[in-house]
């Protein structure tokens, strides 16, 4: 199969419309960023952010109401993840005290509101307990009635069931009921009538918790924009040196700069949340744009070789065509893959997929219309200027030709 | 023109099996020190066990924490004032009254009758003057740090900090905890596979600092921090506290907060204690039983027999739990009641038997991952894994033909190196790590792309086939490797800026991007050469 052979198309002269186009492009995310505003998370602005599993579809009201009247305030409180999975996703803001423990003082709350009355303060919660307090209490009850026998060894035996319990719990969450934790599979009839009769399976279950202090945010949010500007820096250089001029240096950067720009209005549009992930994904999205466009610099280094005379405008341009049909095919290849993360990752890298889904696209088209034409003119300028004061520059007529002496 | 594809085998051939033997060592090393593993592991069980999985993929707990060293200093600054009011009196100088120390150090107000040049060679006689610099203004002495006794304070309080953790986590049977301090006053925990972490953060968290106080004669309890301050007409003497409690009442106890006016100074510390046990309070609740050593049960002894009569204040984490009346005296053993569940009496014990932390501790962060969450991440990863990897071999096989299988073979050994390699080096994978190993599939391919398409164009150029082959893989090199290592250079700043999972996925990218530029070149060259190389004539290249 074959598609795009031999393409001619001239995109330096669509170079304007398309500038145009970018530049609009911009103005609307400046546009987002500044009215709809990024949605920075945990990571970067500190507070909490904490998923809770419920037994019945929770009420996002009701929940508030709760953790509200526990004395911890609330950001948002909201659904997430799939809807069978009756998870909610709550937000508390930064305390100005560092070090409270948010999750540590909701849970129980949550607890106690939503148990049925007459539930006491000493019960055992198998949905909020793990496999050592639950071994520990197995043994001290005995339901299998091992104590004291010799061929039997509790310490071990209770372990062993607690975990095969608290691992049966983790396939799905949390037990709906004590007859789901009694289901766990090779469980003996005493243990199962065990924890019917000792047991409760309570109402609600942490999924997760990241809460981050004023302290670590300030310094994530130091550390990400450097590590984005020092990656450009790196990127700059090391192609400035590899192809022997700024003009390609400063295009790819150009680019690299106009994608993560038009990928963060695009964050801000969709509310994405700005994670440490995301940040990742930005990075990543940079690294993925400059070997899109590098590879095209390569092809204008190794036509500039030749001594075909053209323009150097129609050697990019024919560059670009040489390479449109990879650039389309590995295109769309890591489209499959970024897609593949997208719709079947999973809630905590949707955001990290995001970016790269859109960043894909961008990447390949500033590459094209931004990067290369850059080029042209850089070096059409330098040219021009040369030939206006000839001594400057020993041989004017050869735009273009200090990056050929790269080879 | 032939070329040998002997060594190149061979080296394909060895760099596979290497990767593999490398994954299956590691695997069965990690069923090994696994003691709920199967004894029989399976295949199956020694590939799932080949690679580290981060805590955002096992469930486990991630905290950062910050040691508030103040309190140590306190401490250190409260023991030698403690040490100079001695000194004082064995000398027979007088000095005035040593103020409360804080992290500083300590002042001494010093009366008409005190001499100023007396007090001040106490000090440098009684203390070492390399630890502590005393200036006076008019009556009064300040005696404070010297920087370098500071800072070895609070590198101790920080040391000791670890060595506490480590005693509790121990104690709690977690395998393979990490922690790790710092910088200055901060310790990393990574402890995998958590599953009740509300239990295990309140166990690291918790103090444990243990002091037993004797109540003022006026001491209440209050019911709010103004009452208290009224009783002793509007200020709380420098000698005396104000300390949050529990009411006395066994329905109102923990339920309501209450003010007790101690002694500043403690009777006995946590310092003291040799042994703590679950055990019953008067009201058959589980409460927690301590036992002083030798030391602490002869201060113990000597302040009950002092104060019989009077109520001691069983103070945990500056909280009073309970402040029973000393009716005889008492030397070497104590209870604290709180109502506590079982569960929580049980924690505490542990925490006082690991011994108390230094200073107070504060989660300057935490993450958490619950046990569901790590397995439906895995799940989830490996479906989009196979998902894309699947669509990727589909569409190059598609395009390229019997060049695309070549391709799919390449991509093949390209995984297979990468997990040998994370493996070898115990790189730790992480869901965006598994996120790297997708995207790195898809841009390995890139690199066969290019000489794919490089050939089709030598072809189209009217190249014979093998010569086409040929000037493909060469002409398409420079640009496989400027673009990989534009890539590897920003994805090493994601490697410096990360935290741990984000740090997985850049050591998937950069390791899968050296293996591509290796599967893509060479074995992807190897493979023509083996399809093509032995005939004299190739008509035409399936591509």
């Amino acid at each position: 199969m074959r598609l795009l052979r031999n393409p001619n198309f001239d995109f330096l002269k669509l170079q304007k419309p398309f500038v145009i186009g970018s530049i609009v492009a911009a103005l609307i995310s400046a546009g987002a960023i500044a009215t709809k505003g990024l949605n920075w998370g945990v990571d970067f602005t500190g507070g909490a952010q904490i998923v809770y599993a419920f037994q019945q579809t929770p009420d996002e009201d009701q929940v508030r109401k709760i953790v509200e009247s526990a004395g911890v305030p609330v950001t948002s409180v909201q659904r997430y993840d799939k809807a069978e999975k009756n998870q909610i996703l709550l937000r508390v803001p930064m305390e100005q005290k560092e070090g409270r423990d948010v999750s540590g003082e909701v849970t129980p709350a949550l607890v106690k509101a939503l148990s049925p009355a007459g539930r006491g303060d000493g019960v055992f919660d198998l949905n909020l307990n793990g496999a050592d307090p639950l071994s520990a209490k197995l043994q001290q009850d005995d339901p299998e009635k091992m104590a004291g026998r010799a061929d039997a060894n509790p310490a071990v035996e209770y372990a062993r069931i607690a975990q095969a319990i608290i691992a049966h719990r983790s396939q799905t969450g949390l037990f709906a009921s004590l007859d789901a934790a009694a289901a766990t599979p090779g469980l003996s009839p005493a243990v199962a009538s065990w924890l019917k009769e000792k047991t409760v399976a309570g109402p609600v279950t942490l999924i997760g918790a990241e809460s981050v202090g004023p302290a670590v945010g300030k310094d994530l949010r130091r550390k990400g924009t450097w590590a984005v500007v020092l990656s450009w820096g790196a990127i700059l250089v090391y192609v400035w040196f590899r192809f022997r001029s700024v003009s390609y240096g400063t295009g790819v950067v150009l680019a690299l700069i106009h994608d993560a720009f038009i990928a963060l209005g695009l964050c801000a549009i969709f509310g994405v949340e700005i994670s440490l992930t995301v940040v990742a994904a930005f990075l990543t999205l940079i690294g993925y744009s400059a070997n899109d466009t590098v590879v095209i610099y390569d092809r204008i280094r190794e036509n500039l070789e030749k001594p075909k005379k053209e323009p150097f405008a129609l050697l990019v341009n024919r560059s670009i065509n040489e390479t449109l049909s990879r650039t389309f095919l590995t295109q769309f290849l890591t489209f499959l893959t970024v897609a593949a993360l997208f719709f079947f990752g999973g809630e905590v890298i949707r955001g990290f997929s995001f970016v790269l889904f859109v960043g894909a696209f961008i990447g390949a088209y500033s590459t094209i219309f931004i990067a290369a034409p850059w080029v042209v003119n850089w070096e059409t300028w330098k040219a021009m200027r040369a030939a206006r004061h000839p001594a400057s520059v020993p041989d004017p007529g050869k735009p273009g030709k200090a990056a050929a002496k790269g080879r | 023109m032939k070329r040998p594809t002997g060594w190149r085998l061979a080296l394909t051939l060895v760099v596979l099996i290497g990767s593999i033997a490398a994954y299956v060592y590691r695997g069965r090393e990690a069923l090994k020190k696994n003691p709920t593993a199967p004894p029989n592991p399976t295949v199956g069980d020694v590939l799932k066990n080949g690679l580290k999985l981060g805590l955002d993929l096992r469930g486990g707990i991630h905290l950062v924490m910050q040691v508030k060293a103040e309190d140590a200093l306190r401490a250190e600054a409260n023991d030698a004032a403690e040490h100079l009011k001695t000194e004082a009196g064995k000398r027979g100088v007088t000095i005035g009254t040593v103020n409360p120390a804080t992290h500083e150090g300590f002042t001494i107000t010093m009366g008409e009758d005190v001499s100023p040049a007396a007090v001040s060679d106490l000090v440098k006689s009684a203390l070492s003057p390399t630890d502590w610099a005393s200036d006076q203004s008019g009556r009064e002495m300040r005696v404070t740090f010297r920087e370098p006794a500071r800072i070895e304070i609070e590198g101790q309080a920080l040391r000791q900090a670890v060595e506490t953790i480590r005693n509790r986590v121990d104690a709690l049977g977690v395998a393979e905890p990490a922690i790790q301090p710092q910088g200055n006053d901060r310790i990393v925990i990574q402890l995998p596979g958590v599953d009740d972490p509300a239990r295990v953060k309140d166990i690291i968290g918790t103090t444990g600092l243990l002091e037993l106080k004797i109540v003022d004669l006026k001491g209440g309890p209050y019911s709010s921090p103004e009452a208290a301050a009224a009783a002793y007409g509007g200020t709380i003497p420098a000698n005396l506290e104000l300390v949050e409690g529990n009411a006395e009442d066994e329905e109102a106890r923990t339920r309501t907060t209450v003010y007790y006016v101690l002694e500043r100074a403690s009777a006995v510390t946590g310092r003291d204690l040799k042994n703590a046990r679950v055990g019953q309070d008067r009201f058959n609740q589980p409460a927690v039983e301590f036992f002083l050593n030798a030391a602490g049960a002869e201060k113990f002894g000597r302040v009950t027999g002092d104060n019989v009569g009077r109520q001691l204040a069983i103070v945990l984490d500056k909280r009073v739990q309970s402040a029973p009346n000393i009716k005889t005296q008492i030397t070497d053993n104590g209870i604290i009641e709180g109502n506590f569940t079982p569960e929580r009496a049980d924690s505490l014990a542990l925490v006082l038997r690991s011994g108390a932390l230094p200073a107070q501790l504060v989660i300057l962060e935490e993450r958490t991952v619950g046990p569901s969450l790590g397995l439906d991440s895995i799940k989830q990863g490996i479906l989009a894994a196979l998902v894309g990897i699947f669509l990727v071999f589909i569409a190059v096989v598609v395009y390229y033909n019997l060049a695309g299988l070549n391709a799919v073979l390449a991509l093949t050994m390209n995984a297979i190196i990468l997990l040998g390699a994370m493996a070898w080096i115990n790189a730790t994978l992480t869901l965006p790590g598994i996120a790297g190993f997708i995207l790195t599939i898809g841009m390995a391919v890139d690199a066969n792309v290019l000489i794919f398409e490089r050939i089709r164009e030598e072809l189209d150029g009217g190249k014979a086939a093998k010569a086409a082959i040929d000037l493909g893989f060469k002409k398409a090199l420079s640009a496989i490797v400027d673009s990989n290592l534009t890539t590897i250079a920003a994805a090493a700043f994601l490697f410096q800026f990360g935290t741990g999972p984000v740090k997985g996925f850049a050591v998937t990218l950069v390791i899968g991007l050296c293996a591509s530029m290796f599967t893509a070149v060479f074995v992807s060259r190897l493979l023509f050469d083996l399809l093509y190389g032995s005939k004299e004539k190739v008509e035409a290249i399936s591509i």
